[in-house]
């Protein structure tokens, strides 16, 4: 019988070998995914999902195993990205690379300033360039947005666990998820 | 769309996910039979939901991410065993340190050459005192030779050239 996660956790914790290396290899490509969602850069996603895989091996222990293992590593995830964008941010403001911009927040201000597609793109464009599309409508979320949309839709997290991972309320965790859908839309364009 | 238009915009993404509860889900579902532009928006919220569940990272060589890995535990595991010999090293440092002290506080107390040892130096000094003697029985004539050479000048001060001339 397959082990739980929470099952090897504890054993990674006990220091069991092997235990590790199975979980890295149950969670690799969505702790990639969620890393790769919130920071659009394929180093840095690589960087920091490897980086939680190296904190969940150091806090093993910490794992209390009140809530699933999957939404406590996915907190991991969240937090070290989240703080790879917050230090990334500042380096850049410290060095002036890019304009700091007052009016600029976490939720997205930037976004409501994007003007709006021209014309309808959905008539013209095919699945696979609707999607590509779809991700550069994505990439204009703030990174707290786009963590919530994807962890509802590519991760299929219910509410209560995306709350649970970005350490929000579920009442924010839906306003996030209005906000980000609303915007999608506006930028995407409507099926019809 | 605002609320007091009666719209269930703010509703539809729960919807979607299946995650109001039976009465809520009852009323949107009233309001969506007789609004379109409801009908619209939940329409393009399903179709998101769907394109968004197949938005998908770029590719990556597992192997070569797991290798990486690794190698930054074995990393990271180093550091920290360095860290903590370091904490630790200095108790054994100053007890190896306050042992060997110890040992010459108390091995040298008992050495039994320690009063040759000064008794040899004594004997070094006298030998070179001894050296010396022939220029201490002189000792008048080597403090009086500046005297003498004064003399000589004395003596010579006639034939010595004048400053002013030379």
């Amino acid at each position: 019988m397959e082990p739980t996660d929470e099952d090897l956790c504890r054993r990674v914790a006990g220091g069991e070998p092997g235990a590790f290396d199975c979980l890295v290899e149950r969670f690799e490509k969505r702790a990639f995914r969620i890393a790769w969602g919130i920071l659009r850069d394929h180093e840095a996603a690589k960087d920091c999902s490897q980086e939680a895989f190296l904190r969940l091996h150091e806090g093993a222990g910490s794992f209390s195993g009140q809530s699933k293992f999957s939404t406590w590593f996915y907190r991991i995830v969240a937090n070290v990205c989240l703080d790879h964008r917050r230090r990334a941010r500042g380096w850049r403001q410290l060095l002036a690379w890019r304009d700091a911009d007052p009016g600029r927040n976490e939720d997205g201000d930037l976004i409501e300033r994007l003007p709006a597609p021209a014309a309808d793109p959905g008539d013209a464009l095919d699945a696979e360039r609707r999607l590509s599309h779809l991700w550069c409508a994505v990439e204009t979320l703030s990174p707290q947005l786009r963590a919530t949309v994807l962890l509802a839709c590519r991760e299929g997290l219910a509410t209560r666990e995306i709350a649970a991972v970005l350490g929000l309320s579920e009442a924010t965790v839906r306003v996030h998820l209005h906000r980000a859908f609303a915007t999608l839309r506006r930028r995407v364009g409507g099926a019809s | 769309m605002t609320a007091a238009a009666g719209h269930v915009e703010a509703q539809l993404v729960s919807l979607v996910r299946g995650e109001l509860g039976l009465a809520e889900q009852a009323q949107v579902e009233r309001h969506l039979t007789t609004c379109g532009e409801c009908r619209a928006a939940r329409t393009d919220f399903e179709r998101l939901a769907g394109d968004l569940a197949r938005l998908d990272a770029p590719p990556v060589s597992w192997p070569a991410y797991r290798v990486e890995l690794r190698e930054k535990l074995a990393h990271r595991e180093r550091a920290a065993t360095a860290r903590w010999s370091w904490h630790i090293q200095p108790l054994p440092v100053a007890m190896a340190a306050g042992l060997v002290a110890m040992m010459l506080y108390v091995g040298g107390a008992s050495l039994p050459g320690r009063g040759v040892g000064q008794g040899d130096l004594a004997a070094l000094e006298n030998t070179l005192l001894a050296s010396r003697l022939e220029l201490i029985s002189r000792l008048d004539l080597m403090q009086r030779l500046d005297l003498f050479e004064d003399f000589d000048v004395i003596h010579r001060l006639d034939t010595l050239p004048g400053r002013g001339k030379g």
